[in-house]
């Protein structure tokens, strides 16, 4: 009996409340619900007006500053910066407020603005604005001390921020290019291990270009970079410390070891290593020096990338009869082929973000670069010429660059050799400038 | 003495070209260390600009304390934009629209929540008092209210609609739809919801590449003037948006879609306001290039 009336107690209570629902249900359709599953991608208009500087040092490097920072973000392809000469509001009146209908007027979304100012112990303070146009709001504001000369790097920082708080990606702009500068004829071909900025800029060499070099690649987590040296014709994979200049042999294998690369943590390096006509993978630790096998096969087995957290290896065996890219656990674990498309797969390079794996494709005469997702599926064509070869993916797994060359004639002129990066939506396909023929990029991880 | 002196001169040229040659041969197991000097004789070149690594590196840490010292830049900020001036920029665009309370955008500006109940008549009542009762009331009332409105227009219609539509049928066989459409008013059809679909399409540059891009579906909600004018938009369940920047990023791109100047009209059939005056928008860039 108590809990009957229990319930009827209940039941009063909560007939209201339902009866509520119902009456309340159509006002909830009443709002009308659009699904938009498509749009146009394009480049946001952004307007990076030059920072402000009293003295005419400071305005200097302040526009000098907004020149570097706008053709950072334009590069990307994700921004369009606005023609300066469009602008209707003053980097001076910007310091007070900007007039956001000024802005929009001339089609802009987002809007940097600064300014440089130089401190009593010398060294410059530079600090940016971005605003949202259309919500007319900040979005971000951060200020920088630094040394006069490093103004550069201050831009490539700026660029970053902007980059990261639009897309919500980290950045790629304050980062270095190691790659191959190439020079010479096709038939005596000049190979010089070669640094930059990943503008161009502070481009030097880091080798004198005796011995052939090919197939740098970055440390993710130190200022290193391990390649492979065909030093007194014998290849093997080198360590080069870009601060010191140091550079040493690694391991002592008989034969000849190459496509050298270095674990996520930056504490390893995976490495192929061919004796007797057999090639297989070997991890190396920068520590103590061992190496350890990985894969026991008579194919040949080459080009192994890890994983970013390490676990898994992906890379390149022709065990069942062509070139293919397979996976398997670091510890033991049975190989498993993951490109099933036509053609020959090589080079592959596990993204930093873990989400794809981007590799090298042969078929019919054709090179492309694509990607796919590390179980095989989703697979993409990025890029398709004469000879694309050797992806690298940016820091955060966004952008790739690789090398192009082009068909040399009969005699062995032209086949031109540049490197080029593309968005991993395929848009944004460009040259990188660099001050001669160039191939085999690595990216570096974001600067410390 | 003469050849004895060249004898010894001869001699220790020989020796010298020997050593000189014989070395190298005995070197390989020495050669790897040329290169590296070799290398280093670049590099210290280069390493005069290398410093600026390490100074940089050292000045980068300078940047990274800055940014908590955000705070100057975002005080100033608040300082800086006092309202009243934004207020005060006069709005030029508003100008050439007629009918619609002249100035949209001041209404965004200032808060438009209090001002855009007034334009719909009969939601606002429900959200002001939270109690049973009125929002029992108000639901009465709406219901009321929608089924006089749609009378109305049959009272008024119906009988010249008869005439009319005989009449047109005769004329042209093309305009029946419109008395059609007119009847259906009241609900609104794929095809509305496609022609608005198309309408913020257009605006809206997704954020493609981004890695899990099927979690970062983002809702709108929108809140229409009768000539279609936006006046507000509002990310729905906007807390998950400031842990996480992708979805921040793919929530501000919806707005951007929606508030662009270019696509904030949006043409609405007139007589469907009602059901249009406020739309959820859901953005999911999931299916842009086939991720």
């Amino acid at each position: 009996m108590m809990n009957w009336t229990k319930t009827l107690k209940n039941a009063k209570r909560i007939i209201p409340i339902l009866l509520l629902c119902f009456l309340i249900a159509p006002l909830a359709k009443a709002e009308v619900r659009i699904d938009i599953t498509r749009g146009v991608v394009k480049p946001i208009p952004l307007a990076v007006t030059d920072f402000h500087g009293i003295s005419a040092e400071e305005s200097q490097v302040g526009r000098d500053i907004a020149g570097v920072v706008s053709a950072d973000l334009e590069r990307s392809g994700l921004f369009k910066p606005v023609d300066k000469r469009a602008f209707l509001q003053t980097p001076a009146s910007l310091q007070v407020q900007p007039r956001f209908n000024d802005w929009r007027v001339i089609n802009t979304q987002a809007l940097v603005n600064g300014n440089v100012k130089r401190q009593e112990d010398g060294r410059l303070r530079v600090e940016f604005r971005l605003w949202d146009v259309v919500a007319e709001a900040q979005m971000t504001g951060l200020a920088y001390f630094t040394k006069t000369d490093n103004w550069r790097r201050v831009s490539h920082i700026i660029a970053d921020a902007i980059y990261k708080r639009i897309t919500g990606e980290s950045g790629i702009f304050d980062t270095r290019i190691v790659y191959i500068a190439e020079s010479g004829t096709q038939t005596r071909r000049v190979r010089r291990l070669a640094i930059m900025d990943q503008d161009g800029a502070n481009h030097r060499f880091l080798t004198d270009g005796q011995a052939l070099v090919l197939t740098p690649r970055f440390s993710p987590t130190t200022q290193e970079i391990t390649y492979l040296s065909y030093f007194d014709d014998a290849p093997r994979v080198y360590l080069f410390n870009i601060e010191t200049g140091r550079q040493e042999i690694l391991g002592t294998f008989r034969g000849m070891t190459f496509a050298p690369r270095f674990s996520p943590d930056g504490n390893e390096v995976l490495m192929s290593h061919a004796e007797n006509g057999n090639s297989d993978i070997y991890v190396m630790d920068l520590r103590t020096r061992r190496a350890q096998r990985l894969t026991r096969h008579p194919a040949i087995d080459t080009s192994p990338s890890f994983s970013p957290d390490g676990k898994q290896i992906v890379f390149n065996s022709d065990r069942g009869g062509s070139p293919q890219l397979y996976i398997k656990g670091r510890s033991g674990t049975a190989a498993r082929r993951i490109t099933f498309g036509k053609g020959r797969y090589s080079t592959p390079v596990w993204s930093p973000r873990g989400d794809l794996i981007a590799f090298t494709r042969q078929h019919k005469g054709r090179f492309y670069i694509g990607v796919m997702r590390p179980d095989g599926s989703g697979e993409r064509m990025l890029s398709e010429s004469f000879l694309d070869e050797g992806p690298t993916w940016s820091p955060n797994g966004r952008v790739l660059m690789f090398f192009r060359k082009k068909r040399s004639d009969k005699h062995g002129r032209g086949g031109e050799s540049f490197i080029y990066s593309v968005d991993l939506t395929g848009h944004n396909l460009r040259r990188v400038v660099t001050p001669g023929e160039a191939s085999h990029p690595a990216w570096s991880p974001l600067l410390p | 003495m003469r050849a004895p002196l060249a004898l010894s001169i001869f001699l220790h040229l020989a020796v010298f070209v020997i050593s000189w040659v014989g070395v190298p041969y005995e070197q390989p197991p020495m050669i790897e260390p040329e290169p590296i000097l070799d290398v280093e004789v670049i590099t210290e070149e280069a390493l005069a600009p290398e410093p600026k690594p390490e100074p940089k590196v050292a000045a980068i840490p300078p940047p990274k304390p800055p940014p908590p010292p955000p705070p100057p830049p975002e005080p100033e900020v608040v300082d800086v934009p006092p309202p009243p001036d934004e207020k005060a920029e006069p709005i030029p665009e508003p100008k050439p629209e007629p009918k619609p309370k002249p100035e949209p955008k001041k209404k965004v500006e200032e808060k438009p929540k209090v001002k855009s109940p007034p334009r719909p008549r009969l939601k606002p009542k429900p959200p002001e008092p939270d109690e049973f009762e009125s929002v029992l009331k108000s639901v009465e009332k709406l219901e009321k209210k929608k089924k006089e409105e749609p009378k109305k227009p049959k009272e008024k219609t119906f009988e010249q609609k008869i005439i009319e539509a005989l009449k047109k049928r005769k004329e042209a066989p093309q305009k029946p739809p419109e008395t059609q459409v007119s009847r259906l008013g009241e609900a609104v059809t794929m095809s509305d919801k496609d022609a608005i679909r198309r309408q913020i399409e257009r605006c809206w540059n997704p954020p493609v590449g981004a890695p899990n891009a099927e979690e970062l579906k983002v809702d709108i909600r929108l809140h229409l003037l009768p000539d279609g004018t936006v006046t507000d938009a509002e990310v729905m369940d906007s807390s998950r948006m400031n842990s996480d920047p992708y979805l921040r990023a793919a929530a501000e791109s919806a707005m951007r879609a929606v508030l662009n100047p270019r696509c904030r009209k949006l043409k609405l059939p007139p007589e469907k306001y009602e059901q249009l005056k406020t739309l959820i928008i859901g953005f999911d860039p999931r299916e842009m290039l086939g991720r």
